[in-house]
């Protein structure tokens, strides 16, 4: 959630760097609109994958990741605007988490 | 013997009793506030119905109130452990940059459809997240 504060708190730099941020996780629609209000600030749209079928297409299932119900590995994701993927971080722990800057870097130098 | 058994078992009481205090302050702090069961997305609130708590239980005097404190040390000190070293499982799918990727759509919060595809000839960051919050 943390991250997600930091990308709306930083919405204004994606923008300049014409990036759309996509939220995606297996929480329902209800729980989706909460975190659009109060998390993202209402800045970006949030997906919902309750059967975690795109999350399993991108091969990112965290099987009984939570309590027994699946969800998905922490990763970012950055697509190219030929729709071909540019850099892919799977977080493999919580301090694994890429940083804000590291994110920016990463976006940066694949627009170069 | 006796005696014995009895301190432990005033011990173990209070240490209950200190615990779930702190437990029903944590979900009455969540509930006031409108939450959810278990959702949280105010940390200030949680801060302010559980800080004089746990200022009193810092203030405890006495064995009972050491040996209460080492407890919760401990405990702290094993689940940021746990949290901190565990790692994540491997992903199904190794890497898959420079590939073309998976198209999809997916309703957002207000139920509209989003479509990868309509985003083509733009930048995007996806961003999966754990959920459950």
């Amino acid at each position: 959630m943390t991250e997600l504060r930091e990308f709306a708190r930083h919405s204004d730099v994606l923008q300049r760097l014409g990036v759309r941020l996509v939220p995606i996780s297996v929480d329902d629609r209800q729980h989706a609109h909460d975190v659009w209000g109060k998390v993202a600030e209402e800045k970006f749209a949030i997906l919902s994958d309750p059967g975690a079928t795109v999350i399993r297409k991108f091969g990112l299932l965290h099987e009984a990741g939570h309590g027994g119900a699946d969800i998905a590995l922490r990763t970012t994701i950055l697509i190219g605007p030929d729709g071909r993927e540019r850099w892919r971080r799977v977080s493999q722990s919580v301090p694994d988490l890429p940083s804000w800057d590291e994110t920016v870097t990463m976006i940066k130098k694949a627009q170069e | 013997m006796n005696i014995a058994y009895k301190r432990a078992k005033t011990s173990t009481l209070r240490i209950a009793k200190g615990a779930s205090a702190v437990i029903a302050a944590s979900l009455s702090s969540g509930t006031q506030s409108g939450f959810r069961s278990g959702y949280c997305y105010r940390p200030q609130d949680w801060i302010r119905n559980l800080l004089p708590r746990f200022a009193s239980f810092a203030s405890m005097r006495g064995s009972h109130g050491q040996f209460l404190r080492t407890i919760v040390l401990v405990c702290l000190t094993a689940s940021s452990a746990v949290t901190q070293t565990t790692p994540y499982p491997k992903p199904q799918v190794p890497s898959a940059v420079a590939q073309l990727a998976p198209d999809f759509r997916l309703k957002n919060q207000d139920g509209k459809v989003f479509h990868l595809a309509a985003l083509r000839g733009h930048w995007v960051l996806l961003f999966f997240y754990r959920g459950y919050w």
